[in-house]
């Protein structure tokens, strides 16, 4: 039975119009306009238990808005969703408490003058963890997360690193099933998005649960995910297995291509110039016209390196969040 | 002549900002209206008899949006956020920012204060003599100006550690009791009374409305504008001594 | 139940983070002396002027004072802490993280942090009231401090209510701030309700229940207690409760479905 299930689903905001000027403030004391943004439409898949999914998409594809439906924060406009065999809005207390959403931009909740460690006794109050299990779970995440330094100290003192860190043990002290990553290496200095990775990494063998992760760096989701799901502007464009993302967005092969030092051909010739010098250049080739192009390079320049290649994958995204799915 | 240009900029830009926040304010206004009606509501039951209690704290509400100081809020913050730092930057006094969001704030909380103290004036009955209005003028000015350096002194002894909101909450329960809204200066004990009117918070508050309700003899008057530009005097100076002092030692032990 | 067991935790929390805290500790519990010591002088000045406060004598009326302290401690430490600028929680994202948790989120949102410093004030108010117990002509008898106590909670209860419902107005009108309103009007309860005229009077009995706080309880010790408070404030209380209850899943509905 998949972990999580979702099914046509889709979510429509309405936001009031505001215009600018004192005229447009008065008219809207009495008629308010909207105007309906479609912020997720006929999105469906399913995630099995175990699974350790990336969620790409462009700032605004519906990201974030889909994990708040999952994790029960909004209740969608239209739609079938099954998480752990609960319906998320309904927010029962057996749903709540196999899930765990962490943030990138808002790491820790809760007051912010309470220390590490007590907030983290407080997840064991309201989460009702075991003595035992808190015990248990507490031992192996400071050991993982390096907690030692910053369980004393309080939560609003913390840097965003520590707070990232905390903010994992607070919502991993309870063991979820299922668990949501909003942007978790954002603002991270580069040792501590390693640390991060490899332990979500290493969480995800460990545990055994469902993990969904949304990131805007493609170095995170390639080094975590198999699996990928691409949202832009609102619908699904891709489920499947990572390496196959970048040949079915993109009908495209690049060539890189270095030839003898004062040559200088004219590559405009053989294919799309993305790059190019006197001796070297970079080609964007239609992939069924590539085995022909790769053969006339060789045949019509002094050739001293050729390589075919996929596009790499960050900038085939970038491609996407900028002009969609080509 | 450069500070005060300086100063009408400051005043202006912090008038547009508010603009964004006028709900706030009214909010704001609310609450300092509430000591002033209050005092009315007390001083009227208790003296059902007695003419001139509610053309007292109705003036003395006037009086209270007029002089209102939030120095606290702006400069206090301001120095624990670490924004001194910017300040000690610009080439002008530092007093002229906070005097300028000062001016205003006290000019939105007279704007949107207005129509409160017309129902307040409809509600009781009460009526201004123009004359005593005009007389009372100075003497708000004055009280305006002894207000601001009072909490602005205060607010400053945030240059010295953490206790600057239990030293301003002290002021303003001195204000309170002292400057006329607990009770008007002239009903106070026998004993109380002329501590009470030499003492400044009478000036920087209570004085301005006891002028306006028309109860005081030249006499008084004159000695009341006397006080005010001693205390005035006074604490030029006490704000000028505590804002070198506390610059010396914030500059010295980087905050 | 595991509610109760939240509410220890948090608060011995709390407790401790204050106390560790010295300074603070004392410069708190200078400021509560000199409040209540400056309410009490404003109201001494006020007697030596007058006989009565409507109808109310010195000793009643301090009686009053120290009864409205208590309870505004109360609200002070348990309440304000979580419900004050509501607004700014629903707007940066807090709520989102009090909606994840297996809590019922109108406990959580209302009750859960608090300000243990402002038990000092709850034991101003203490000190107050004996003080005022001390003026009045007759000691009130078990039953009628039994009856006080019960008005207190009543109190506390529909004060907690009107709060939520307050900040619930932030679902449907973000831009309203209306706390700084509250607290400046929940000021009036700490004179005899009877003192007020005539519209205002109803206003704060009826519309915004400000003589609930100080009048109504502290009339058990000082003027008996009364049937009708008795029986109809706990039906007012769990009523006003209710209310609140549904006006907070009703703004809670519109946030789950219309945000951004």
């Amino acid at each position: 039975m998949a972990a999580i299930h979702v099914n046509d689903l889709g979510m429509t905001f309405r936001a009031p119009l505001r215009e600018e000027g004192l005229r447009a403030a008065a008219n809207s004391l009495f008629k308010r306009e909207h105007r309906q943004i479609e912020a997720v439409r006929q999105v469906s898949f399913d995630l099995d238990p175990g699974e350790v999914v990336g969620f790409l998409g462009p700032n605004g594809a519906g990201k974030t808005t889909t994990l708040k439906i999952l994790s029960g924060i909004l209740q969608p406009s239209r739609g079938d969703v099954r998480v752990l065999a609960h319906v998320p809005w309904r927010r029962e207390r057996a749903f709540l408490r196999q899930i765990a959403m962490v943030r990138g931009s808002r790491p820790i909740g809760g007051p912010g003058e309470l220390t590490v460690l007590d907030s983290l006794r407080f997840q064991k109050v309201i989460y009702e963890v075991s003595d035992n299990a808190f015990a248990n779970a507490l031992a192996e995440l400071r050991r993982m997360l390096d907690l030692d330094p910053i369980l004393n100290r309080q939560v609003r003192a913390l840097s965003l690193g520590e707070r990232m860190r905390a903010g994992l043990a607070m919502s991993l002290v309870y063991r979820p099933r299922v668990l949501f990553l909003d942007e978790p290496t954002l603002g991270l200095d580069v040792s501590a998005v390693g640390a991060m990775r490899r332990f979500i990494a290493r969480y995800a063998r460990e545990s055994g649960a469902t993990i969904l992760l949304t990131s805007h760096y493609m170095a995170d989701v390639e080094s975590l995910c198999q699996r990928i799901l691409l949202i832009d502007k609102g619908s699904l464009r891709y489920d499947g297995p990572l390496a196959r993302l970048s040949a079915s967005l993109t009908p495209f092969k690049v060539l890189n291509v270095e030839v003898t030092v004062g040559t200088g051909p004219v590559w405009e010739e053989f294919g799309e110039v993305t790059e190019a010098s006197a001796d070297r250049a970079t080609l964007r080739v239609h992939r069924d016209r590539a085995p022909a192009a790769t053969a006339r390079l060789l045949a019509e320049l002094p050739v001293t390196d050729l390589s075919v290649g996929d596009p790499p994958l960050e900038s085939v995204i970038d491609r996407v969040y900028r002009e969609g799915v080509a | 002549m450069r500070n005060v240009r300086l100063l009408a900029l400051y005043v202006r830009r912090s008038f547009l900002e508010w603009m964004g926040f006028r709900s706030f304010l009214f909010t704001l206004v609310v609450n300092q209206a509430v000591a002033p009606v209050l005092g009315l509501a007390v001083w009227s039951a208790a003296l059902p008899e007695r003419s001139g209690i509610s053309t007292y704290f109705i003036a003395l509400l006037a009086v209270q949006l007029t002089t209102v100081s939030y120095e606290y809020h702006t400069v206090s913050m301001g120095i624990y956020q670490g924004n001194l730092n910017d300040n000690l930057l610009r080439p002008h006094p530092m007093v002229i920012a906070p005097l300028g969001e000062n001016l205003a704030t006290r000019a939105w909380h007279l704007l949107i204060g207005l129509p409160i103290i017309v129902i307040a004036m409809a509600a009781t009955g009460v009526a201004f003599d123009a004359g005593n209005v005009v007389l009372a003028l100075p003497a708000l000015a004055l009280a305006a100006a002894l207000r601001f350096l009072f909490t602005y002194a205060l607010a400053l002894s945030a240059l010295w550690g953490q206790q600057s909101g239990g030293v301003t909450e002290l002021g303003t329960i001195l204000v309170f009791l002292l400057g006329g809204l607990a009770a008007p200066i002239p009903l106070m004990p026998e004993s109380i009374r002329p501590f009470g009117e030499a003492l400044p918070f009478r000036a920087m508050l209570g004085f301005p409305a006891e002028i306006a309700t028309g109860n005081l003899s030249t006499q008084e008057i004159v000695q009341g504008y006397g006080w005010q530009a001693l205390w005035l005097a006074v604490f030029a100076a006490v704000a000028m001594v505590v804002w070198t002092a506390g610059v010396r030692r914030y500059t010295a032990l980087g905050g | 139940m595991m509610l109760v067991r939240v509410f220890a935790v948090v608060f011995s929390m709390s407790l401790r983070r204050s106390l560790a805290f010295r300074t603070n500790l004392l410069f708190e519990a200078l400021a509560s002396f000199l409040g209540v010591g400056a309410g009490l002088a404003a109201l001494g000045i006020v007697y030596t002027q007058a006989e009565t406060l409507g109808g109310w004598s010195l000793g009643e009326a301090i009686v009053l004072f120290g009864t409205y302290q208590i309870v505004s401690g109360l609200l002070w430490t348990f309440i304000e802490p979580n419900l004050l600028w509501f607004r700014g929680q629903v707007v940066d994202g807090a709520l989102d993280d009090i909606l994840l948790r297996p809590v019922p989120s109108i406990f959580l949102a209302s009750l859960g942090t608090c300000a243990p410093l402002g038990l000092l004030h709850v034991a101003g108010g203490v000190a107050v009231l004996v003080v005022g117990l001390g003026r009045l002509e007759a000691a009130p008898t078990a039953g009628e401090a039994m009856a006080w106590l019960l008005m207190l909670g009543i109190a506390v209860a529909v004060a907690w209510a009107s709060r939520v419902l307050l900040a619930s107005l932030a679902f449907w009108a973000p831009s309203l701030q209306p706390d700084v309103l509250y607290s400046a009007v929940w000021q009036f309860g700490r004179y005899p309700v009877s003192m007020y005229r005539q519209p205002l009077r109803f206003a704060l009995t009826w519309v915004i229940p400000v003589s609930l706080i100080g009048t109504m309880p502290a009339q058990a010790l000082t003027q008996g207690a009364s049937p009708i408070p008795i029986l109809a404030g706990p039906a007012a209380a769990i009523l006003a409760m209710l209310l609140a209850n549904i006006f907070w899943r009703a703004g809670l509905r519109r946030y789950t479905s219309a945000t951004s």
